[in-house]
Parts: C-alpha cells; sequence; structure tokens
C-alpha cells in the first residue's frame, strides 16, 4: 500500500514540465515565448531566446561594453545629423552676412526670405525627425501588444495568476496612453510649437517666444501627468494582485499539506522547487522583452538624440555670424527636437514597464 | 479635430507673423504701417486666443 501511495506520488510529480528535457526551455515555450522570440526578429531586434538562456544561467545579458559602444554610436550619429543641418543654414547664413557686409542695416526684405529659407530646411527635417518619432511610437506599442500575453503567461505559470489578467487591461491602456496621448496629440502638438517657432522668429520686433515656450512646457508636462498616473495605476494592480495571488498560493499549500495523508507535506515542498524555475523563467521573460522595447527603441532614440544635439550645435556654433533670427530658429528646432525625444521616451518607458512586469517592476 | 483646429490657428498665426514681417522690411516705421501692424498684433492674439480655446 506505501509503495502505491508513493509510486502514486510519482506520478503526480511527473508534470509534463517535469518530463521535458530542461524544464527551464519546457516552460518558456509553455509561456509563448516564440512568439516573443518571432516578434524580436521581424522588428531587427536581439536575438532574446540567447538573452534569455543568459538570465537563466545567471548572466547579465547585455555586453560590457554597451556604454562604450552607444557613446561611439551617437558620435558618428550626431556626425551624421550635423551636416545636414549645417548645410540647411549654411546659404540663408551666408547670404545674410554678405548682405550685411554689403549693404549694412538696411538689407530690406532679403532677411526675411533668408530666415523662410532656414524655416524651410529646418522644417523638413523637424518633420522626418517626428516621423522617426512616430514609427518609434508605434513599434513600441506593437511590442506593448505582444509582450503582454506572453508575460501574463509567465505570471500565471508562477502562480502569478491575477497578476497576469491585470497586465491585458494595462497593456490596453498603454495603447491607448501612447496612441492617443503621445501620437495623437503630443506630436500635433509639436507641429504646432515648430509653426509658432518659425512665425514667432521672422521678426525682431513681433516675437511669440512665450507662447512657444508655454506649448513645449504644456506637451512635457501633459506627457509627466500621463506617465505618472500610468505608473501609479500599475503600481496599484499590481500590489493588489500580489495581496490576491498570495493568498491563494497560501491556501492551495495549506490544502496539499492537509487533504492529502502522508505525501502532502512532500507535494507542497515539489510545488515550490517547480515553482523557483518558473521564477526563473518569468525573469528570463520579463528580461527578454525589456530587451527587445531597448534593442528596437536604441536606434529611433540615438536618431532624434543626434537630430536634437546636431541642432543644438549648430545654433550655437553659428551665433557669432548668422543672422540672430536664424539662431533662434535653429535654437527653438533644437527645443522641438527635445520635446520629441521626451515623446519618445515616454512612450519606451510605458512599453518597458509593461514588458519588464516579468521582472517584478513595481510589486508585478 | 481639436487638434486640425490648432494646427489651422497656428498656420493663421504663421501668416500674420510673415505679413509682420515683410510689412516691417517693406514699408519701414511710417504711421499706415505702424497701425496695419497694431490691427496685425491684436489678430495674431486673437489667433493664440483661439488656439488656447480649443485646446481647452
Amino acid at each position: 500500500m506505501r509503495r502505491l501511495i508513493l509510486l502514486a506520488a510519482l506520478l503526480f510529480l511527473m508534470h509534463p514540465v517535469a518530463l521535458a528535457e530542461d524544464p527551464a526551455e519546457a516552460q518558456l515555450e509553455k509561456a509563448g515565448f516564440s512568439d516573443l522570440e518571432a516578434l524580436s526578429e521581424s522588428l531587427g531586434g536581439p536575438d532574446v531566446r540567447e538573452a534569455a538562456r543568459a538570465v537563466l544561467s545567471g548572466e547579465l545579458p547585455i555586453g560590457r561594453d554597451l556604454p562604450a559602444r552607444a557613446l561611439r554610436q551617437l558620435r558618428e550619429a550626431v556626425k551624421r545629423a550635423l551636416l545636414p543641418a549645417l548645410s540647411v543654414l549654411a546659404v540663408p547664413v551666408l547670404v545674410a552676412l554678405s548682405l550685411g557686409m554689403v549693404l549694412g542695416a538696411d538689407r530690406g526684405p532679403l532677411t526675411l526670405l533668408c530666415r523662410l529659407s532656414a524655416v524651410y530646411g529646418l522644417g523638413r527635417q523637424c518633420a522626418a525627425a517626428m516621423s522617426v518619432a512616430r514609427d518609434g511610437m508605434r513599434v513600441a506599442v506593437r511590442i506593448a501588444d505582444a509582450a503582454a500575453p506572453v508575460v501574463s503567461a509567465a505570471l500565471t505559470l508562477t502562480g502569478r495568476a491575477a497578476a497576469g489578467a491585470t497586465l491585458t487591461p494595462l497593456s490596453a491602456l498603454c495603447a491607448d496612453a501612447v496612441g492617443n496621448a503621445l501620437i495623437g496629440w503630443g506630436l500635433p502638438m509639436c507641429g504646432v510649437a515648430a509653426i509658432v517657432a518659425a512665425g514667432g522668429n521672422l521678426s525682431e520686433r513681433f516675437r511669440l517666444d512665450r507662447l512657444f515656450r508655454l506649448i513645449c512646457r504644456a506637451v512635457t508636462w501633459g506627457m509627466g501627468m500621463m506617465i505618472a498616473a500610468f505608473v501609479g495605476i500599475m503600481a496599484l494592480q499590481g500590489r493588489l494582485a500580489a495581496t490576491r495571488d498570495g493568498a491563494s498560493s497560501q491556501a492551495l499549500r495549506q490544502a496539499l499539506r492537509g487533504l492529502v495523508p502522508l505525501i502532502g507535506g512532500s507535494v507542497s515542498d515539489s510545488s515550490g522547487a517547480l515553482a523557483e524555475t518558473a521564477v526563473a523563467v518569468r525573469s528570463a521573460v520579463g528580461a527578454s522583452g525589456l530587451l527587445i522595447v531597448l534593442g528596437t527603441a536604441a536606434h529611433p532614440a540615438l536618431k532624434l538624440g543626434a537630430h536634437m544635439l546636431s541642432l543644438k550645435l549648430a545654433s550655437a556654433l553659428l551665433e557669432p555670424v548668422a543672422d540672430p533670427g536664424i539662431t533662434r530658429i535653429a535654437a527653438c528646432y533644437g527645443e522641438i527636437a527635445r520635446v520629441l525625444m521626451a515623446l519618445y521616451a515616454g512612450s519606451v518607458l510605458l512599453t518597458a514597464l509593461l514588458a519588464g512586469a516579468g521582472l517584478g517592476l513595481l510589486g508585478f | 479635430m481639436t487638434i486640425q483646429a490648432l494646427e489651422e490657428a497656428a498656420k493663421g498665426l504663421f501668416g500674420i507673423c510673415v505679413t509682420v514681417a515683410a510689412l516691417e522690411q517693406l514699408a519701414g516705421e511710417g504711421g499706415p504701417a505702424r497701425a496695419f501692424r497694431a490691427l496685425c498684433a491684436l489678430a495674431a492674439t486673437l489667433c493664440a486666443l483661439r488656439m488656447f480655446a480649443r485646446l481647452f
């Protein structure tokens, strides 16, 4: 009889996960990790399977030379972006300079034409930067949509079913926040700021500096409040779900100990050991999600950062020789690039919080 | 719709700015130019007000 009970216990423990050659790999598949891998591949992102294996073996899934590599790439990107910015500004600056030398203070309408030419060139670059930010934000929404079910499944595997269930509405909220607030409101406001910056710097006496600053601040404040609200909601949901999951896990362990005679305690301890593997898998899924977000965000972020730095540099470099209006216009477009960068960083932060929920961010 | 109206108001504001700058360069500081500039400034303020009325 005792042998029969031991045999039954053995069969009970031979869960499909335990039967697999590598339980962690099997659990990764069970969480739908291949979907995350396929998404990363389709977006040209990093090799997340390798990253997951590195996390499972206790290593950091990023190279040690990452800061140096990032700095080198930023330097190259700034060099690439500075050339178009300077070439766009070169003609109006040189024309305005020669007019100043030949005609003195009385330059007539040609100064206005020079400023309008600078506005046209910088406006086109600003539209390109906005398009980079918009595409990047859409990719971030796609990653959030794809990562949420996988992270949710990984959380469920560790007995965090309630936490996993809250991720689906949070993913919808994230998509809504990025789609409606950042893409639908923030980017057009940057466009409005660009128009105001252009118009407000054409004349020396008819300026719109305060309106421009107000629009830029409204965008950054609005985005800040939205991110704070999202983080608050996510932290609250995470805490509440953790409480519910903790209670149900405790109840299950007690039930196993109490209801199954002789082997209840062993089964309960074994389930704890299995849960530890599942926690490692959950961390691997979380780290892989974060890696996809950061890996795919790196290129647009570099582009936007380089665009911002190049405009600020161009404005600073041309100040001694350029017409004051042109310098101010370049500085204003640099400020718009900074706001664009902030909007993009906001969308990446929301997605990273969601995709990295497997790592236990914000109480998950 | 709100954002579209905002963009249109901003474009209107840009038009006023170009007009004022052109006037400043072409007409100088004569009496009619000053009066027209004041009218443009009023129109620009109304345009900015319309932008924010749409926003809130």
